[in-house]
Parts: C-alpha cells; structure tokens; sequence
C-alpha cells in the first residue's frame, strides 16, 4: 500500500506539470491579449506595449511557462490583468461558493441515487418503480440548463411562483444561513439533476446484480429480513464502483458547472474561468486550471488507494485495474 | 402626480387581484410612462434618509479614471459626481455650452488658464481641498512613466502648473491648447488628495478604495456583486439619501427578472425588447415612473480601408442602400432609437440639417454597384471586379444581442444584391484587438461620451490610425485638414461651421455607416424623487426617497 | 421507450434531416415563371430567382411545386412577406407552425435544419472519438509494457480532468468556431471511453485461443490485431458511442448556450435553446424553448433506448 502511493504521489508531479503546459499553451494561443481590452476605448499602442513588456507577453511561451512554474513553487500565482487583484484571493472567494454548491449537490445527488437506486432494484415490478425509472430515463434526456433555464422561470420570477431567489447566493451584507440555504436551493438541484439519473441507475442496476447472486440469495433462504439483506448485503457490493464515480467526480465538483453557475449567477470556479478567458486574464486562467490540475490528481489518488483498500488484488504492482 | 391615496388604492387592488392580471377595471398607463418622459415634479418637498439600490450592467474594475485600465467610457458616469468631481461640470440645460464651475469658483481663460478654488472643500477622509491635490493629479497624470495615456493625451501638452495659493493654480501649457484639451483638464480630472498619489502609481490604494470630494464616499466593494456608497456628510451640499447600492447585474435578461421582482429602486439600460414587453403591465407602470433620455452614443458600422472591396465610394453607398433600417427599427430597436447620420449629438448645431440617411433601396444598390463595375458573370449569386468577389467577413461580438439580430437581417439583404457577408464570431477582448490592429473587414461598434462637445480627431484623422481609434483607416485629406482646422477653432459659430461641414464629409465618404442614436432607458420606483436625466447621469445627491 | 421506437425516432430525425432543404426552404422544388422552368432552384439558386420567395413566386408562377413549408432558415421577416406590423417574436400560427424567433425565422424551418447541423456534429464527434479510442486502445492493450503505461495514465487524467474548462479555453483559442471545430474540439474529449473499453476487451482476448492459434499460424501482429482482436472487441465500443450520440448533443447545446457553438447564422439546437434564453425577456414566447428541448430530449432518449436495446442484444455489461 505505501509503495503504490509512493508511486503515484511520484508521478503527480510530471502529470501536473503536464496538464499545466498544455492549457498554459492553449490559452495563450487564443488571439487578442488582456491589455486591448482592459482600457477598452482609450488606451494607445505607447501604453500597451509597456504594459505587455510588464507582463513579459513578447518572451517566448516556454519561458512564460517556466517562470510562471517557478513562481507556483512558491505558491505565487499572480496578480489579475484586468484588475490587479491576486488570483489567490480570486480563488479563495470563489472556491468555496463552487464547492458548497457542487459539493451539497454531488451528496444531494449520492444520496438520493443510493436510496432511490436500491429501492428500485429490490421493488423493481412494481408499477411507481416502473415509473421512476422512465422518469430517470427522461431526465437524463433534458439538458440540466433547459431545467435551470425553465426552474428560474417558473419558480423564481412573478410571472409563475415566486418561491426562490433568482441570482446569487446571498441577498446582501450580513445574510444568515437560512437566507444561502434558500439561495442554494435551485442551483444544487439542478446540478444534482444529471448525477442524480446517472447514478441512480448505477445503483439499480448494481443491487439488481448483486441480489441475483448465490450469496443473497443464500442469505434470503436462510430466512433474513428481505430489507436487512438489501441494505446490508446487496448494497454495499454494489457501492464498490459508486465509489470510484464519485472519486472521478472530484474534479468537476472544484471546476463546478459552468453553465449553471452562469445561470444562477453563482460567482464560483466555473464562471470565474470562463469570464477570465473571455477577458484574456491569463494568470487567473492558470490559478484555476493550477487548482483544478491539483484537484484531478487527488481524487484520482484517493481513488486509488480508496480501491486498493476495498479490493486488495489492486495493491499489486503492475496489475492493470 | 397621483395622490398617495390613490396610489394605496391601486396597491390595494392589486395585492387582492394577486399575479392575475387585469382581470376587473384594469389601469391603463399614462402618457408620460408611454413616452418615458421625466415630469418635472412639483411642490414636493425633498426628504432625508433611505438608501437607493440601482442595476448597473458594467463592472468597474478600479475607481481612478486616470488610470489607463479604469479609463472605460460607460463606468465614468456612475463615479464621477458621486465619489468625484472635476473642477467644472458640463451644464445639463445646455451640454454644449461653457462648463459651469464646480470645485472651481471661477476659472478664467488668458495667456494662461487661472483656477480659483471652491473653499471649505473636503475630502472623504476629512483633509481640505487645495491646489496643490489640482497640482498633484496634474502631475500624476503628466508624469511620462505613469499608465496615464489616455489622460494625458487629451489634456495637451502641460508647461507648468503654478500654485500661488491655496486656493489658486495657473496652468500654462507649451503651445495654446485647444478647447478641447481645457474642457478635458476642467471637465474631465477627478480631484484627489494629493497624499493619496505618492508612491507606485499602478498598486496605489486609491485605485480600489477611492478618496474624492463627491457627495458619496466608499463603504465597501464587492467584486462581481455589489458597492456601496454612504452619504458623505463633510459635504457642502450633502446629499440626501443615506446610502446608495449599486448592483452588478451583467445579463439583460436576469437583470430585466430582478427588476420586477422589485429588486431595483433605478432600473439602467433596459434593453428595448425589455422595455416595450413591460409597457403594458400594471406592475410596470403603477410602480414605475420610466425615462428615455438621449445620449450622445452612436452605433455605427465600419467599412476597413486597407481592403480592396471597400476602395470604392459607390460600393460603400451601395452597401449602405443594402441596410434594411426600417425592418430593423421595428424588430430590433424596437421604434426606440433614431437614426442618425452624424458624430457629433443627435439634433445637435454641429449636425449639418441638410443631411438625410440612406434609404433603404436594393434596387438603387443593385445598379450603383453595377456601375462600379461589380457584375456577377458566373451566376454563383455574389458579384466580382476584376477577379475579386464582392465578399467579406463581419466582426460579430458574441456576447451582443443587438448584433445577433442586426446582422443576420443585413445578411440576407446584402445577399439579395449580391454581396456575401461572412459572420466571423469573436469576443469582446478579440473583436477589440483586431479592431485596433486593423485586422479586419467589416465590424460594428458604438462610441458614447458623457460630454456634448467632442474631438473627433482622434476616430477620424489619418494619424491615428495607428495607435488612435480611427480603426476604419480613414485617410482623407479634406477631412484631416477640417479635423485640424476645429481643433485650432475657439468655441462659437465658426467652430460649428467647420463641424457642419465635416460632417458632411464624413457622409460622402461612408466609410462609416452611422446607425442610430442609441437613448438611455431607464426605469425608478415611483417612490423616488428628483431624478433628473442628463447626458451625465443623475445627479444623485439630489435624488430623495418617500419612506 | 423501447429500442424500436428509439431507432424510429432516430430515423425520424434522420430523414428531417436529409430532407431539411425539401421541407422548408425559400425557393421552391419546382417552378416554372416568367417562360421558364426551373428544377430544384432551392439548390441551383439560379440568378434570376436570387431575390425571390416561395408566397412571392406562388402569385406569379405558372405551376409551382412547393416546400413544406415555405421558408428557409435564414429568412427573417424582411423576406416572409408578414404583413404584421408588431415586434417579433410571433407566436405559432398558420404561417408560423412553430412561432418565429426575434427576427422572425421561422423556428420549424431552423429546426429541421438545425437537425442536420446537430446531427453532423453529435456523428462526428462519436465516430471520430470512437477511431481515435479504438486505435489507442488496441495499441495500448496489445503493445503493453511503457505504452499502456502511458496510454493508462493519460486516460485517467483525460476522464477526471473537467470537460467543460478544456473545452471553453479551446474553443476561445480557435479564431473561429467551424463546424469542423467544434466537432474536432468535442471529439477531443470523449476518446478515453472507447480507448478504456477497447483496451480492456483487447486484454482479456490477447490470451484467448484463437488469438494463439493465429499467432501460431504465422499471421503477423498487425493481422492479428487489426483482423482478429478489434472486430472482437468492438462491441461494447459500438454499445456505448451509441449512448454517446446522445450526450454529444447535450453538449453541443451546452457550448452554444455559452456562446462557443457553431458561427451564426447557421441553425443548430443548442443555438435555438440560447436564442430562447435570449428571448425570456418576452414574456410568453414559450414556443422558442419547448420546440427544441423536445427535439433535444426526443434524440437523446432514442439513442438511450437503442443504446440499452444494443446492450442486451450484444450482452455487454458497462
């Protein structure tokens, strides 16, 4: 088990690096530069050409990635173009927004798929089972932004109910818990939405496996509780590759969904890479593409080891998962 | 006004009627709502306290219009008169006339220009106002190695600013400045505490947490969201609401939702779709008083010079008959926006009256292009002159609505007489860039200034097309020679001549197809009180709230 | 929905597609005017037609075979010869089946040919993934050794790394967004679930008998893998790119959304559904966004109903 970790906390560094260079190359790749459209109407070539020596835009892209590396060792990651604000403070305001979100509806989403999935999988001929599952079906079907689009429409403006909030997650200076709990609402479910289908048939389709087999069915002939077995038997085996989904979901609960937080105006990781792309803010591009390199890398990690726990044959080296 | 008991009446009515609309009696709005004309109200007296919650749809991402990167047009208006003021301030009976003195008492115009100072003046954090902070702003903004450009350009060359006294600054500058380049140094420098401005002039504080003389001082700031303003009470005509938020709402849509949920006591830039959807809702015009004010903005579509296909005058007139206005007031601006032909104001002296806009006429285009020579010979739909098709591609922002309807409709009747428009997608950053590198064919933009008087020199003379904003590449030397000959002009008729007489030039040349004259509209509770629309905003410190 | 009904709805999409031009264009099939004929001038768009419209050439023809539906998907109301004098968007009528957007397109006309651009794309990104997947995958599971070493370690970062990001920061690097493109960009990100399977089913037969048996026959590596591994193997890589038509579409509609699809004024159902959330401002035009959701949702069901149905018949578990 050490030596795996080892192992992979060893290649971390190469991949990271890896990912890193390549988005470091793309972005700088996209035409137009931050400092044209910073002073949109009236800045001249005299000011732009000394801005873009500060920045060091006219050094070669490889040379702008080293220095860029070298300052990251130091866990500097630079000032914004647009606004001279450090992009460490740009992340620390919006991480913790993306994560409340994406996270409550990645837990929202896990544990509806692990109730709802077993249920339907142990009651699977009955006709609301039947029911639930085409509506999981058609779910998955619905882009999650049409959802977003339509839930803000008719729950959250006069013209339908006006039950939520429309935009943020606070509605002022000094809002409590209640007030971003409401805030929460409509954004967590309408990121949970696809998760939620995807997994849950996951978990159906899993307990269905695991209660065809010998065991399960051994347990039930010994005369167990039906339910005691469901949950404490069949369940578990199934969750084995839940795990790993929610492992390899990590990533995306940090990167957040872009288009539901442009949606619900949540000023999270999501919107804050897409908006600096759009203003050509190269340092908060690579703060956010740094963050969420970092945070693939882990969750593949723990994944791993969270496998190799569960699965012992996996902790041999070589062995190909 | 309606008196308050009707106003319960009406509210009565509607909490009992709920969201169904006009079901019973229903009200119908008034003219002025229809219009968007501002009523001049009567008899009310002004009342302090209460906080004002405006939209605001562009972000600043710093407070010092000095600074080349804070420079942005559009966010000017909403700091300056309320966190800053200038020495003298544009009259808003009469923009085009002389600036009116401000935190000047008096200025007076001879070998040198002589500023004598408001007294008693203070800043937000409590220092007096003196003419050595007017020396230290000058200075910041001509030091050559400060991001200043922008500033720096448009206030001429400065010899020396003097301060005799506290209250006095005598400033010379190497040759006479132009009228422009004094109404810039009067009208256009915020006033800052010189303290403020030592130091590393890019990472100053002030940059993010200004400190000026305006009626509203800083509370606090928050990114993406929201700033907040608290009266300043040091001032000498304090203001009387006792706070005002300004929220960052950057899409139309969520902002025009926000809106009727009751979330903005000043509703800005209502998108015309927006504004012609709520013209009928009882919410809307029982709650709601709406103006629509002129600005001095433009849109305009730009034809670039250093391309073959645009060489030709008759193919810029003929691409201007292709331009279905008609069908694009009725469905894109809605009947909202007038047309114009002209730089300068709509309606303004400088405008020559004799000049009418091209009308639409595909049939006249047809034969004007024919004439110049571009005849489609292989029957692919597109015309060609020695060899080169009539084609060429449009910058089209991604993120602008109006663009996404505008031009798909000029397309398709472009296509019609045989020119190909190609989109090309950017974003604003690209479009910019490529705007200003000349980088290329056809693209749409708008100018829009605060001020009525403006220099037209730096869009259309033909040393700025490097560097300036004559992105086009205009080089006509009739019009460098009129653009040179305003800029020596003093104020008055014969400075109006000379404009009349380039704007009738500039129509010739269409090398810019002038759009329209893009009004502000906007919308204010009904409870809110003296809002005055001007070409500079509101004047906030006179505005006032019923409980 | 049953498998058969998921592929009826696929070829029902399928043919709209291919029949976009024939069901709703500004130029007729056929016509004859003005002393001449002219066959399928919706596609030779002859000279003399340029400025013509179908209600146009109606009045004057002498015969007329006409569209479906008489206009194209990039005729607004400049050209439909509307005689209504308020603002669009209008709502369905017996002009407009589907309503007009905000210029007044007509939507069914954008949608049917929308179709044909989503279509494009969603098979394009799968089949191009799915090469790509299915060489590397066989490379990876055959070769062995340093290759699946690399090839493994790129999967997973390309399976955890966020979509979505890569995908903004490619798309605003092109000068562009084509066709090609963004099918290109899109293909880009989807290669690792083909690679995964490929690779994994090319493992458990690389010891398998009959792979022995070629190699003791003679035939080279190459033959083997190409002509006795892949067809094997391709089962579950045919099983899930046909769920991954499915999402392809969901994410073409999510890039237009952001304003990163396919360059105006081409139709795609992604760039109608941004169009509808650009219209909310209109209050009721209900008509913009319910049309191509359902169009959206109907494919991407059938394509998971045919998915599941391929699952069983091939006996592939995921």
């Amino acid at each position: 088990m050490g030596r795996l970790i080892a192992t992979r906390l060893g290649l971390m560094v190469p991949t990271f690096v890896v990912i890193t260079a390549i988005t470091f190359a793309v972005a700088h790749l996209a035409p137009g530069d931050p400092l044209q459209l910073a002073d949109e109407e009236q800045a001249s070539a005299a000011v732009v050409e000394a801005a873009r020596r500060e920045l060091g835009l006219e050094r070669p892209l490889g040379q702008r990635y080293l220095t860029w590396l070298g300052r990251l060792a130091r866990l500097d990651l630079g000032a914004s173009v647009v606004d001279r604000a450090p992009v460490t403070e740009r992340v620390r305001e919006a991480l913790p927004r993306t994560v409340l979100v994406s996270g409550l509806a990645l837990l929202v989403s896990v544990l509806a798929s692990v109730f709802v999935g077993a249920q339907l999988a142990a009651r699977h001929e009955r006709r609301w089972a039947r029911v639930v599952s085409a509506a999981l079906t058609l779910a998955s079907g619905v882009p999650s932004f049409w959802v977003a689009v339509m839930a803000l429409l008719l729950l959250a403006t006069p013209r339908g109910v006006e039950l939520f909030p429309l935009q943020g997650l606070s509605s002022g200076p000094g809002a409590g818990v209640l007030d971003l709990a409401w805030h929460l609402v409509l954004p967590v479910l309408c990121l949970a939405w696809p998760t939620t289908a995807m997994l849950t048939r996951f978990v159906r389709d899993g307990v269905s496996k695991s209660l065809e087999q010998d065991y399960v069915r051994a347990a039930l002939a010994r005369g167990l509780d039906a339910r005691r077995v469901l949950w404490r038997h069949a369940l578990p085996n199934a969750l084995v590759p839940v795990v790993t989904v929610i492992g390899l979901h990590l990533p995306h609960v940090v990167a957040g969904s872009v288009v539901i937080e442009r949606v619900f105006g949540v000023s999270g990781m999501g919107l804050l890479a897409f908006e600096a792309i759009g203003t050509r803010d190269y340092p908060v591009v690579m703060g956010v593409a740094a963050v969420m390199a970092a945070v693939t890398l882990a969750s593949m990690l723990v994944t791993d080891v969270l496998s190799a726990f569960i699965d012992p044959r996996l902790r041999l080296p070589g062995s190909a998962p | 006004m309606k008196s308050s008991g009707a106003l319960l009446a009406t509210a009565l009515v509607f909490v009992a009627c709920g969201r169904c609309s006009s079901r019973s009696a229903s009200p119908t709005p008034d003219a002025a709502w229809l219009e968007g004309r501002a009523v001049p109200e009567v008899g009310a007296t002004p009342r302090r306290g209460g906080t004002l919650t405006v939209r605001v749809g562009v972000e600043p991402s710093g407070f010092t219009r000095i600074h080349d990167r804070y420079a942005e047009g559009t966010m000017v208006r909403y700091t300056t008169g309320t966190l800053y003021e200038t020495l003298g301030r544009v009259d808003p009976r009469h923009p085009e006339g002389p600036l009116l003195p401000w935190l000047a008492s008096a200025f007076t115009e001879g070998e040198a220009l002589t500023v004598t100072l408001r007294p008693g003046v203070t800043f937000h954090d409590g220092s007096p106002f003196s003419s050595s902070d007017v020396k230290a702003v000058l200075s910041a903004i001509t030091a050559a190695q400060n991001p200043t450009v922008a500033m720096r350009a448009a206030l001429g060359e400065l010899a020396s600013v003097e301060t005799p006294d506290a209250l006095t600054v005598v400033i010379r500058w190497r040759a006479p400045p132009t009228p422009f380049a004094v109404r810039a140094l009067l009208g256009g420098v915020p006033m800052m505490p010189e303290e403020a401005l030592a130091g590393d002039f890019d990472t100053l504080p002030i940059h993010r947490a200004p400190v000026g003389t305006g009626p509203f001082k800083l509370s606090s700031f928050v990114p993406a969201e929201r700033l907040v303003l608290a009266r300043f009470d040091g001032h000498r005509e304090p203001a009387f609401l006792d706070g005002v938020v300004v929220r960052f709402v950057k899409d139309d849509t969520v902002a025009a939702q926000l809106w009727e949920r009751g979330e903005f006591d000043l509703m800005t830039r209502i998108p015309p779709a927006t504004w012609r959807a709520v013209e009928q809702q009882p919410w809307a015009f029982t709650g709601y008083r709406r103006f629509r004010t002129d600005e001095n903005a433009y849109a305009w579509i730009g034809w670039n010079q250093r391309r073959a296909v645009f060489a030709d005058a008759r193919v810029r007139r003929a691409l201007a008959m292709a331009y279905p206005a008609e069908v694009i007031s009725r469905a894109v601006e809605l009947g909202l926006e007038a047309r114009t032909t002209c730089p300068f104001l709509l309606g303004s002296t400088s405008c020559d009256p004799e000049v009418k806009p091209i009308p639409f006429d595909p049939e006249g285009a047809k034969a004007l292009l024919a004439d110049a020579g571009w005849i489609d010979g292989d029957g692919d739909g597109v015309r060609e002159h020695g060899g080169q098709p009539l084609a060429f591609s449009f910058l089209m922002v991604t993120a602008s609505q109006r663009q996404a309807k505008v031009v798909p409709l000029f397309q398709e009747q472009l296509a019609r007489v045989g020119v190909s428009l190609t989109v090309e997608p950017v974003d604003a950053a690209q479009s910019i860039q490529r705007m200003r590198t000349h980088d290329f064919d056809a693209a749409a933009m708008s100018w829009s200034s605060p001020d009525a008087v403006t220099d037209q020199f730096e869009l259309f003379h033909s040393s700025q097309a490097d560097g300036g904003k004559n992105y086009v590449n205009l080089a006509d030397p009739e019009i460098d020679a009129l653009l040179e000959q305003i800029r020596a002009a003093r104020e008055g008729d014969a400075r109006v001549a000379l404009e009349r007489r380039l704007h009738r030039r500039l129509f010739d040349a269409q090398v810019y197809l002038f759009l329209t004259a893009r009004p502000a509209l906007d919308a204010a509770k009904r409870r809110v009180h003296g809002l005055t629309p001007s070409l500079a905003w509101y004047e906030l410190a006179k505005v006032w709230v019923e409980p | 929905m049953s498998a058969r009904l998921g592929a009826a709805v696929i070829a029902l999409w399928v043919a709209l597609a291919l029949g976009a031009d024939l069901l709703a264009s500004d130029l007729p099939i056929a016509v004859r005017v003005d002393g001449r004929t002219y066959l399928a001038p919706l596609w030779t768009r002859p000279a003399a037609l340029q400025a013509e419209t179908q209600p146009g050439l109606r009045r004057r023809a002498e015969w007329m075979i006409g569209t479906l539906v008489e206009f194209g998907p990039r005729q607004t109301l400049a050209t439909t010869g509307t005689t209504r004098t308020d603002a669009p968007p209008f709502a369905p009528d017996a002009r407009h089946w589907l309503g007009s957007d905000d210029i007044g397109r007509d939507v069914f006309a954008r949608l049917v040919h929308g179709a044909r651009v989503t279509l494009l794309i969603a098979l394009g990104v799968v089949l191009l993934s799915s090469l790509l997947g299915v060489t590397l995958g066989a490379l990876a599971g055959w070769k062995g050794g340093v290759v699946d070493l690399l090839l493994s370690r790129a999967l997973e970062i390309a399976s955890t790394f966020p979509t979505i990001f890569f995908l903004i920061v490619v798309v605003a690097a092109l000068r562009t967004p084509s066709l090609t493109a963004v099918v290109l960009v899109l293909a880009l990100t989807r290669w690792p679930e083909p690679a995964r399977l490929m690779r994994a089913e090319v493992l458990r037969l690389k010891g398998l008998d009959f792979v022995l048996a070629a190699r003791a026959l003679g035939a080279s590596e190459a033959r083997i893998l190409v002509r006795h591994l892949v067809p094997n193997a391709l089962a579950p890589v045919i099983v899930s790119s046909t769920f991954a038509v499915g999402s392809a579409v969901l994410l073409e509609s999510a890039l237009s959304f952001l304003g990163l699809g396919v360059a105006p004024p081409t139709a795609s159902w992604g760039e109608l559904l941004q169009q509808a959330h650009r219209s909310l401002v209109t209050p009721g035009a209900w008509w913009l966004a319910l049309f191509p959701g359902l169009a959206i949702a109907s494919l991407v069901l059938a394509t998971q109903a045919v998915g599941k149905g391929l699952e069983r018949r091939f006996d592939v578990r995921r």
